[in-house]
């Protein structure tokens, strides 16, 4: 009788114990909403920090398609079902002074059409959709844009996003859209100075993104500072690109149209 | 009955029953015992590691063997070393490694850095019977300098051979057949040269011709591939280079050495020597109007004027039309060469019409330039020299070369005095470039042996070389025994000679190596950068 008291009076305090380390968690029991992804950006809520610049340039010439992927992602409850929502491609706003170099992209010509709808899966936080971006040679001399919005649904609703002013005091809400532009933009390296411009002249992009397609440069390799270290294969290089240069019918001129692609005193011979 | 103590009695009944059917078995008692013999090896370290230095440590090992019959003398006995990582899947095989079949171990150690196990097996050839010992042994690597001759095996490879130091730095050791393992078709060998500048900040190393290619010979392994190809070094080539040239200007305005390159079409290139080496288009074009044949000689000063002069180093460098026998020369300022222009007396014209078959300069010493010229109508060989200044070029010598001179094979110029030698078959000679007209014989060979190398070899990392000071201004004298089978390769000799000042002076054989493999050339492997 002893034995049978002292093994129930355990487990009373066995059970008291126990419940006295359980913990009543308050979890989010209200609704789930969408936006994109920061990418790392979390802290910057400026102006244009829906915009994606997609650099062309500095990317090999033979390269005509590119696939961006971008992640949208859940704020609430993770689901056991999936969750769908579409991202539409909408009219982007070109600033009126911006007209003249940047164009709206054109779906077939400047992106392939692409699968609007996509899904939150059923036990994720988020979800990557991807768009296949394609380089025409209107790029040269036009930027295109491209603005993608999300677009919410009785599941997926509008929660969170940064928000922005512009001087119109227009409010922005920037994490539902992305604006891709897409350009030909190669930066100018940081070698080009100095001794450099005797052998590859004035600097211009298209001179350098001419110097990268006929060369076949890695572009990423010709923007890195041990690049520009190679002196004496840049000077092959100029030299090769005038030899280049001066049997190309019809000359080559520079962005002005006027003015004759060559390149410096050291590259003449 | 309990389950365990039932278990208890089968067992014990089991075991009863196995033993009574065993003592039934006959014995039928056929036995017919033999001695065995019973071989230990001593002598061989096998608690320590042998740490040894690549191509400066000769390993040497003198095992005792004690058996217990048999005759040792009649043992057979091989020596392997094996990287630890080998891999028979990936091609190694045992027969790779072996490196002596003799008792005692004495080998030159020629191999990478790394981690290595030995085997010494004793074999039995009455028997077939092996024992074998292991031990361990580490290889460390110095830098590896010395003489690198490139021989003919015949097969249209190149066997590679190092004349190193032990590990002392005192005594000459012959490393042979470098490449014995390599798998990589190289080509036959036409000729070697060396490539840096003159403290080694930025390149060094040297580099092999054959007849399919050119290739520089990287690291202290010597390794060759097609990854060593210099072809990458050219923007113009194309599935090869064949260079006929390699000289390095040490002393320039830009501070930065110039390497020139000839190839065996008469192209002539120029870049800087440094890791950042790379040539663009050739320049064997007379004042950038009119393409020329290059004769595959470069005439460049080795010294530099230090009395203030700014720049000090603007020497021209010479150059020689080939087809148009005429001399040439350029400026660092100007694109391509021109006419050469002499100041002072006038002892020859420029415009020779004979054939360039040897030019070289001076070391430290002066800016002299020695060019000689062979007539194309007659056998008489010339002499012209030609002294390098700031920015100009005077002559002073010139005259016809006396002796047997139409039998030369080889031509060397003094590092520093005013002699100039030519080899034939198996003699050398010595001429006073004041006075051209007389040869001296100072070195005669045996008639068994042919004169294969005669150069002095030029070193460009001149003070972080060791015993460059000496040996630099030795005669390198290589010959190959004559009358000799294809298959026979240990024919060739090496030879260094000293030369006294006095012109009439003696001179002396110093150092001697035999057992190469048939010498094409040599070159002094120098202290590199990344040794």
């Amino acid at each position: 009788m002893k034995r049978i008291c002292i093994i129930i009076t355990s487990a009373v305090f066995a059970g008291l114990f126990w419940s006295g380390c359980q913990k009543d968690l308050d979890t989010y029991q209200g609704e789930s909403g969408i936006y994109f992804d920061h990418m790392g950006k979390e802290t910057q809520a400026i102006l244009r920090a829906d915009t994606l610049p997609f650099r062309w340039g500095q990317i090999d010439g033979e390269i005509l398609e590119e696939k961006l992927s971008l992640q949208v992602n859940l704020i609430g409850n993770v689901t056991d079902y999936d969750r769908k929502f579409r991202v539409n491609v909408i009219e982007s706003a070109i600033p009126e002074g911006l007209k003249d170099k940047m164009k709206a992209a054109v779906e077939g010509v400047d992106y392939q059409p692409f699968e609007t709808e996509c899904t939150i899966p059923a036990h994720e936080a988020s979800t990557t959709f991807e768009i296949t971006l394609l380089r025409t040679e209107a790029l040269q001399t036009e930027s295109r844009v491209l603005t993608l919005a999300l677009e919410e649904t009785e599941e997926l609703k509008f929660l969170y996003s940064r928000e922005v002013v512009d001087k119109e005091n227009n409010r922005r809400r920037i994490d539902l859209q992305r604006v891709i532009v897409m350009d030909e933009t190669l930066p100018q390296p940081d070698w080009w100075w100095g001794d450099i411009n005797d052998i590859f002249g004035d600097y211009s992009m298209k001179k350098a993104i001419t110097i990268c397609n006929v060369m076949e440069i890695d572009r990423k390799e010709w923007l890195s500072q041990e690049f520009g270290n190679r002196t004496a294969y840049l000077l092959f290089v100029g030299q090769f690109m005038q030899r280049w240069l001066n049997e190309q019918d019809p000359p080559i001129y520079e962005e002005d149209g006027e003015t004759l692609m060559t390149m410096g005193p050291d590259s003449q011979h | 009955m309990k389950f365990r103590t039932l278990y208890r009695i089968a067992a014990a009944l089991c075991s009863l029953a196995l033993l009574l059917l065993t003592s039934c078995y006959g014995d039928k008692g056929n036995y017919d015992y033999h001695d065995i013999n019973e071989v230990t090896i001593e002598g061989i370290d096998r608690e320590n590691v042998y740490q040894v230095y690549a191509y400066q440590t000769t390993l040497k090992i003198s095992p005792v063997i004690h058996s217990t019959m048999g005759d040792a003398g009649s043992y057979e006995y091989t020596w392997r070393i094996i990287p630890r990582d080998a891999d028979t899947n990936k091609g190694a095989s045992l027969d790779d490694f072996v490196v002596s079949h003799e008792k005692d171990l004495v080998y030159p150690v020629q191999l990478s850095d790394g981690d290595y196990t030995g085997f010494f097996e004793v074999t039995d050839p009455s028997t077939g019977v092996t024992w074998i010992e292991d031990f361990y042994l580490q290889v460390v690597s110095q830098g590896s300098t010395g003489w690198l001759i490139a021989c003919d095996q015949g097969d249209g490879r190149t066997r590679l051979d190092l004349i190193g130091k032990d590990s002392e730095g005192q005594n000459d050791v012959l490393y042979p057949d470098l490449w014995k393992n390599v798998d990589f078709e190289m080509g036959s060998p036409k000729r070697l040269f060396y490539v840096g500048d003159n403290y080694a900040s930025y390149i060094g190393f040297p580099a092999l011709v054959t007849d399919i290619g050119s290739y520089s010979i990287s690291g202290n392994d010597f390794h060759i591939g097609e990854d060593t190809d210099l072809k990458w070094y050219f923007g113009t080539a194309t599935d090869r280079i064949m260079i006929a040239n390699s000289t390095i200007e040490l002393y320039t305005p830009t501070w930065v050495a110039n390497w020139w390159v000839i190839d065996e079409d008469g192209k002539l290139y120029k870049t800087e020597c440094s890791d950042r080496a790379f040539f663009s288009f050739p320049i064997n074009i007379l004042d950038g109007q009119t393409e020329f044949r290059a004769a595959p000689y470069v005439g460049v000063s080795y010294t530099y004027n230090d009395s203030g002069d700014d720049p000090y180093y603007n020497y021209p460098a010479i150059f020689y039309d080939e087809e148009g026998r005429r001399f040439l020369s350029k400026l660092e300022a100007n694109n391509y060469p021109s006419l050469m222009q002499c100041s002072g007396r006038q002892l020859f014209d420029v415009t020779t019409g004979r054939d360039m078959v040897f030019m070289d300069a001076h070391y430290e010493i002066d800016a002299q330039v020695v060019a000689v010229l062979k007539d194309p109508n007659s056998p008489k060989y010339y002499l012209y020299g030609l002294m390098l200044g700031y920015a100009k070029i005077e002559q002073n010598y010139y005259g016809e070369i006396g002796g047997p001179v139409s039998e030369a094979r080889f031509f060397a110029l003094h590092p520093t005095y005013n002699v100039l030698f030519y080899a034939t078959e198996n003699k050398v000679y010595r001429v006073n470039l004041a006075d051209p007209g007389t040869a001296t014989e100072v070195i005669s060979l045996d008639e068994s042996e042919e004169i294969a190398v005669c150069k002095f070899n030029k070193i460009n990392n001149f003070w972080g070389t060791p015993g460059a000071d000496v040996f630099m201004y030795d005669l390198v004298v290589c010959t190959n025994r004559k009358n000799t089978t294809a298959d026979e390769q240990d024919i060739g000799t090496f030879r260094l000679y000293d030369i006294p000042e006095l012109v009439s002076g003696s001179v002396t054989e110093k150092t001697k190596i035999e057992g190469l493999g048939r010498i094409v050339d040599v070159v002094y492997k120098e202290q590199g950068p990344t040794d």
